[in-house]
């Protein structure tokens, strides 16, 4: 990981990218080819499923959504973890951690309602207070909390000790999402790939569009974080100049010479 | 709606969702881009 122009650690400030910017271009080129790609695999490419017939399609970006929404988490997590410890804190894992965790939501967003629109056709129904649906949503909803806690205005230490407790916390629902449709009854069906036999039920075409959407979903969210990154990063810097123009001010009117006051009572 | 139909959304809303984030968040980056002092090596 490299940041230009500068990185501070403790309690100072970060500027710049996460990545060179020639590798943030050619993410993105990358990562619009492999959707390109994905969408011509998952829309005609892979054969129609057996029993759900064309509903299942959905699958080819529902699944890789949700392990985007685990992978985002997990990194919100691991730089929270950083920016609580003393040695390595640096407002550079505090800001990873709340871009991270912005894509996170958009990911679980996309989850939930890419699940009822699967679950519609297949099921029956849009919602099911289901506890693989329910964790989603809490999950959702914990994190969408935590992006709400990082806009109470405090300073950047403040804001990053209670975030990243904050994180910290949530994450603990993450490994309860994925483990749910083996804890409980769901209608959910349990894992296809990464199930408790470690024996993946999917193969062919279908698995190589399946993990084809997973490798797109991730080049996409590497380079989404780089840029949620770098405009974190301009926000902050903009946030400490409009501070320190305003403590400017605050002193200049302290030290300023008052104008003499009339004195009530004075004989001339 | 046929089968057809909600895959069609499911796709429409996932590369809408992403595809407007992402401009979203190009919009804003330049804007806190031009806010930056003319001399700020950022810009």
């Amino acid at each position: 990981m490299t940041t230009s122009p500068e990185v501070t650690g403790r309690g100072g400030s970060s500027q710049g990218r996460l990545l060179p910017a020639p590798v943030s271009v050619a993410l993105g080129w990358a990562s619009l080819a492999s959707l390109v790609l994905l969408a011509l695999f998952g829309l005609w490419g892979a054969p129609p499923d057996a029993v759900q017939g064309d509903a299942q399609r959905i699958m080819y970006v529902h699944v890789p959504a949700a392990w985007l929404a685990y992978l985002a988490f997990g990194v919100t997590a691991v730089a929270s973890i950083l920016y609580l410890w003393p040695r390595t804190r640096s407002t550079v894992w505090d800001l990873i951690a709340g871009s991270s965790a912005e894509l996170g939501v958009l990911f679980t967003g996309l989850t939930l309602v890419l699940g009822s629109l699967w679950g519609r056709p297949v099921w029956g129904v849009w919602w099911a207070w289901d506890a693989r649906l329910t964790t989603t949503a809490v999950l959702f909803f914990l994190y969408l909390g935590y992006l709400s806690l990082r806009r109470i205005p405090a300073s950047p230490e403040t804001r990053g000790k209670r975030c990243a407790i904050a994180a910290l916390i949530a994450f603990v629902d993450v490994p309860i999402v994925h483990l749910s449709v083996n804890w409980w009854r769901t209608l959910h069906q349990q894992a296809t790939v990464f199930n408790p036999q470690l024996n993946p039920e999917i193969h062919g075409v279908m698995a190589f569009t399946l993990w084809l959407g997973v490798l797109a979903f991730t080049i996409l969210y590497v380079y989404l974080l780089d840029k949620r990154y770098r405009l974190a990063a301009l926000e902050e810097g903009q946030e400490e100049r409009e501070l320190e123009t305003a403590i400017a001010e605050r002193v200049a009117d302290a030290t300023a010479p008052t104008p003499a006051e009339p004195t009530v009572g004075a004989t001339p | 709606m046929t089968d057809v139909g909600y895959v069609v959304a499911a796709w429409s809303i996932t590369g809408a969702a992403l595809g407007l984030y992402a401009l979203r968040v190009a919009q804003r980056t330049r804007r806190a881009r031009r806010s930056l002092p003319s001399d700020d090596p950022r810009r």
